[in-house]
């Protein structure tokens, strides 16, 4: 963040400047007590487990030039220091981000979807990275917290801004959008994501389209075109509109994946002849070639030239926990761990189940959560999914390890094996890893 | 065994993290235990 004064943020959020001059600078932010700067406003949010206002004395400690809070019990004992007092610290927190971005005229790209959003954001940034000066959300920052965090790392030296957006329930993603105040927009996909809040396809699609309505229409909107619900939702913009894929409607269209141990390389046919050609990726499986294909769709577009894209693509790794490719005693590990969906499931299947192997293949699966009244059918169909691929080997994790397992014997597969919790099934592959 | 590929996925609140974690340290117990033959080649 670049310096701001304690009335700016005061402004921002509509707060109380209960100690202070309001003249004070404030250098940064930080709503963990443990990370904060000397200069830093430290912003009290209460947590589902912890209330930061326990902490605003080791906040004040560290350096904080400011704290901001919302109860005001703890202000009492608070002197000699700025303080701002606030109705609600969460909402606080993304009224500053909000106010704090109208004062910079730089583009913003937003990503959202269902599944592969922090891959296709780090790729989008590192891709523009090579010729502007570009600022992303860091990790996962995709909600009412990290959206605000990640916006308020804008400089004025920053040329572009990648963030992703994320949303578990209806009505989430708009007010983030409405933030962020993006000019150009991506869609990854629509999938089986939060069934128990979206219900089904439509309701995910209702929601992650309120991106497509909040573009203005001199923007751009990137979106898989293949994808029957993406389209339905591009219908939903002013912004133009740029399709890629693998079908030939598309502007951007793929073709020739191929898959090797250590990334993948696809044929890519756009609107610009000098794009044509084949794109080498260091990301396991057939959809990040769509998620790549997207990023360089978006680079092209912001002026990139097809060498620029093909150095950021080739250096470019994932992020932690993706589909990340880990060698442990001679044994291939895709640790896609980060999170799963019923639609994410299959895909990382098919990536095991195309993998280069000289051994067997081995499926390690835990819960899918919040999946709603498709809970038991998921599960099915991922256990399913395991034998039809020709996977040698599954091991269930969890509540829903008996359902996975079940079905994956239903279809075929004898070599099946079911634990209750990761631990255990750690501790039991760590044996197995010496025997299978 | 070596040649084997392994995926683990799950939800983040199934913490399957956990046992590429395990598996490391394990491998890192193994290998630390291990006995140096190189060692005791070198002091004959």
């Amino acid at each position: 963040m670049e310096e701001r004064t304690v009335s700016y943020i005061s402004e921002a959020c509509s707060g109380k400047v209960l100690y202070g001059l309001g003249s004070e600078a404030v250098k940064g932010i930080a709503t963990d007590s443990r990370s904060v700067q000397t200069g830093d406003l430290f912003i009290a949010i209460k947590g589902p487990k912890f209330d930061a206002h326990d902490f605003v004395d080791q906040a004040r400690e560290k350096g904080a030039a400011c704290l901001m809070v919302d109860t005001l019990e703890v202000g009492k004992e608070l002197s000699g220091i700025p303080l701002i007092q606030v109705r609600e610290t969460r909402a606080a927190l993304g009224e500053l981000a909000m106010c704090y971005r109208r004062d910079f005229d730089i583009p913003i790209i937003a990503v959202v979807g269902s599944n592969g959003k922090t891959t296709t954001k780090d790729l989008i940034a590192a891709l523009l990275g090579g010729k502007f000066s570009v600022t992303s959300s860091p990790e996962s920052f995709n909600n009412d917290i990290g959206v605000p965090l990640s916006l308020l790392q804008l400089r004025s030296s920053h040329e572009v801004v990648v963030m992703e957006i994320g949303s578990n329930k209806p009505g989430e993603l708009k007010p983030l959008v409405e933030m962020i105040h993006p000019q150009w927009g991506v869609l990854t996909n629509i999938g089986r994501e939060h069934l128990e809040f979206f219900k089904d396809l439509k309701g995910v699609a209702e929601e992650e389209g309120g991106l497509a309505e909040l573009l203005p229409g001199d923007g751009k909107f990137f979106v898989p075109g293949d994808d029957e619900w993406a389209c339905r939702i591009a219908d939903r913009t002013e912004a133009e509109v740029i399709k890629v894929g693998l079908h030939s409607g598309n502007d951007w269209i793929i073709s020739d994946i191929k898959n090797y141990p250590e990334g993948g390389s696809f044929h890519l046919q756009g609107p610009f002849p000098v794009f044509v050609g084949e794109y080498c990726i260091g990301l396991l499986g057939e959809h990040q070639a769509q998620n790549a294909a997207l990023g360089i769709a978006v680079g092209a577009e912001m002026g990139m030239t097809p060498m620029e894209i093909r150095e950021g693509l080739t250096s470019f790794r994932g992020p932690r926990m993706r589909m990340e490719r880990e060698i442990i005693n001679g044994v291939v590990f895709l640790n896609d761990s980060y999170n799963a969906n019923a639609d994410s499931v299959s895909a990382a299947l098919k990536t095991l189940g195309n993998y280069p192997c000289k051994g067997r293949r081995v499926a390690v699966l835990g819960d899918m959560a919040e999946l709603g009244d498709s809970t038991n059918s998921a599960h099915r169909e991922a256990g399913r999914l395991t034998a039809e691929l020709g996977i040698d080997r599954i091991v269930t994790v969890g509540q829903m390890a008996g359902i996975m397992g079940d079905a994956a014997r239903s279809a075929g597969l004898t070599d099946v094996e079911e634990f209750s919790s990761a631990e255990k099934a750690g501790h039991a592959v760590c044996q197995a890893m010496w025997s299978w | 065994m070596p040649g084997d590929v392994v995926l683990v996925k799950g939800s983040r609140s199934s913490r399957m993290e956990q046992i590429v974690e395990l598996i490391k340290q394990d491998d890192d117990e193994k290998k630390r235990t291990a006995p140096n033959t190189q060692g005791a080649a070198a002091s004959t």
